[in-house]
């Protein structure tokens, strides 16, 4: 393939990537209808007891009554939404720090997820629901470095 | 002498850009077409680096291909007219089997995973394609054509008529096709039933061009006006990086294998349907099915309003 073919086309990626991204906005941040029907969508059997959206709202996690010992992730992608449904094995670690909570998941597909929260009440609330399930059902690597 | 033909993926290049431009153009005016601009930027890079891929190796195949046609071939058919149109016949047919065991082999399905990829339904999405198909079994399907005697260079130049004709059926901009059309061909309104992941239709709708493959092994699924289609993965990908779009499933066979306690179970991580684990704690699409249709009849059972209408699975976001 002929180099100037490829920056050609990656030029026009640009320019087209550019294009979509002014003709279509995202717009719609997370709220509790979006988190629930997607966790619902995601996992069909899943009872969610409590949402907590993280200021912005990109990111969401969801207290669950079932499936048991667990809790949901909503993240905002673009303008869609990423679910996981989260165990203590999912969870490498977290860490709850200026204002804003980071969870990084054993998970290729899922880059670490940050939620930030001015509420320092919900900030400390979304640190325990995600220790919640890492001291349920700890692993050692759980015990070490949950939040 | 190997036969010299155009490429017809490359000549086509211009006319992608075109209209996915048109498609954007027409969705900002109408909303019948949606884009996001990291998603689209994805999905091109994708494109670009799947022909950049396929270009280190092709020349790998082509010998090889050569090398079979030219010292096991049955019969000599030349390259008349005919030829090409048996050809595109028979690759679209080698092309469903590739793309049903795309599907339901986990091996095939860590290169196509990242056509489905995306949870947007446009003209770019076409163009979200492999950068490691040539690490799957893949070309052995296209194997019996020169074993019949039809040149490669014949059977690569149809298989890229076949691509092209795919570009234009990745969009929720054209509704149905004429009755006749959408009985024999492959359509936008068929493949986005592939491209969905409602429980309902999953694994379905395998065709390149003509629909009757799916029609004559079972695996058509029409689309239903009251389940709308869905896009992307059962587990969607919660990153646009192009690195890690293009090799997750690889790194999921590579960890499950690693792990795996016996060498049956690091074999079926390969060879087994995407999802599968030795103790079901993950889903295959077969599970994710039958569950859904478990939960359908259990509705119906209740006998209760819902029973109705069917279980409408929440549409995107």
């Amino acid at each position: 393939m002929d180099p100037i073919q490829v920056f050609g086309s990656l030029a026009a990626i640009m320019v087209t990537a550019f294009i979509a991204a002014r003709m279509f906005p995202v717009k719609n941040p997370l709220d509790d209808t979006r988190v629930r029907n997607n966790i619902v969508r995601f996992e069909a059997d899943a009872v969610i007891a409590e949402i907590l959206i993280a200021d912005g709202g990109n990111a969401a996690l969801a207290k669950l009554d079932a499936p048991a010992e667990s809790i949901g992730l909503t993240v905002q992608l673009g303008d869609r939404v990423v679910c996981r449904i989260l165990r203590a094995s999912d969870i490498k670690r977290a860490d709850a720090k200026d204002g804003k909570l980071i969870i990084r998941l054993d998970d290729f597909t899922q880059p670490n997820v940050t939620l930030p929260f001015a509420d320092k009440d919900k900030l400390t609330a979304a640190r325990d629901l995600v220790n919640s399930v890492a001291i349920k059902s700890p692993t050692e690597k759980d015990v070490s470095h949950a939040a | 002498m190997p036969l010299e033909l155009a490429k017809p993926t490359e000549l086509a290049v211009p006319a992608f850009v075109f209209f996915v431009l048109v498609e954007m153009i027409y969705g900002w005016k109408t909303g019948r077409a949606k884009f996001e601009g990291k998603d689209a930027f994805t999905s091109l890079i994708m494109g670009l680096g799947s022909t950049v891929s396929g270009t280190l190796t092709a020349g790998l195949f082509f010998v090889l291909s050569y090398w079979i046609w030219d010292n096991f071939r049955v019969f000599d058919l030349g390259a008349g007219l005919w030829v090409f149109a048996l050809a595109f016949v028979l690759d679209d047919f080698a092309y469903y089997w590739i793309h049903r065991f795309g599907h339901r082999m986990r091996w095939m399905w860590a290169a196509h995973v990242i056509h489905h990829s995306s949870q947007h339904y446009n003209l770019t999405t076409a163009l979200r394609q492999t950068w490691t198909g040539q690490f799957t079994p893949g070309f052995l399907f296209k194997v019996p054509l020169f074993l019949m005697g039809i040149e490669p260079a014949i059977v690569f130049f149809v298989a890229g008529l076949n691509l092209i004709y795919q570009f234009w059926i990745h969009t929720e901009a054209i509704d149905r096709m004429p009755r006749w059309f959408e009985a024999v061909m492959n359509t936008p309104s068929h493949h986005r039933v592939h491209h969905a992941n409602n429980p309902k239709y999953l694994d379905a709708n395998y065709a390149g061009v003509f629909i009757i493959w799916d029609k004559m092994f079972g695996t058509y699924i029409p689309e239903d006006r009251n389940e709308p289609c869905r896009y992307g993965l059962v587990r969607d990908l919660g990153t646009f990086n192009p690195l890690r779009v293009a090799t997750h499933e690889w790194v999921g066979i590579f960890k499950d294998m690693w792990h795996a306690k016996s060498w049956k179970h690091k074999a079926l991580f390969l060879l087994a349907p995407p999802g599968w684990t030795p103790d079901g704690s993950r889903k295959t699409s077969d599970m994710i099915r039958a569950e859904w249709l478990a939960r359908q009849s259990a509705v119906k059972s209740q006998g209760n309003e819902a029973a109705e209408t069917p279980v409408v699975t929440q549409p995107a976001e």
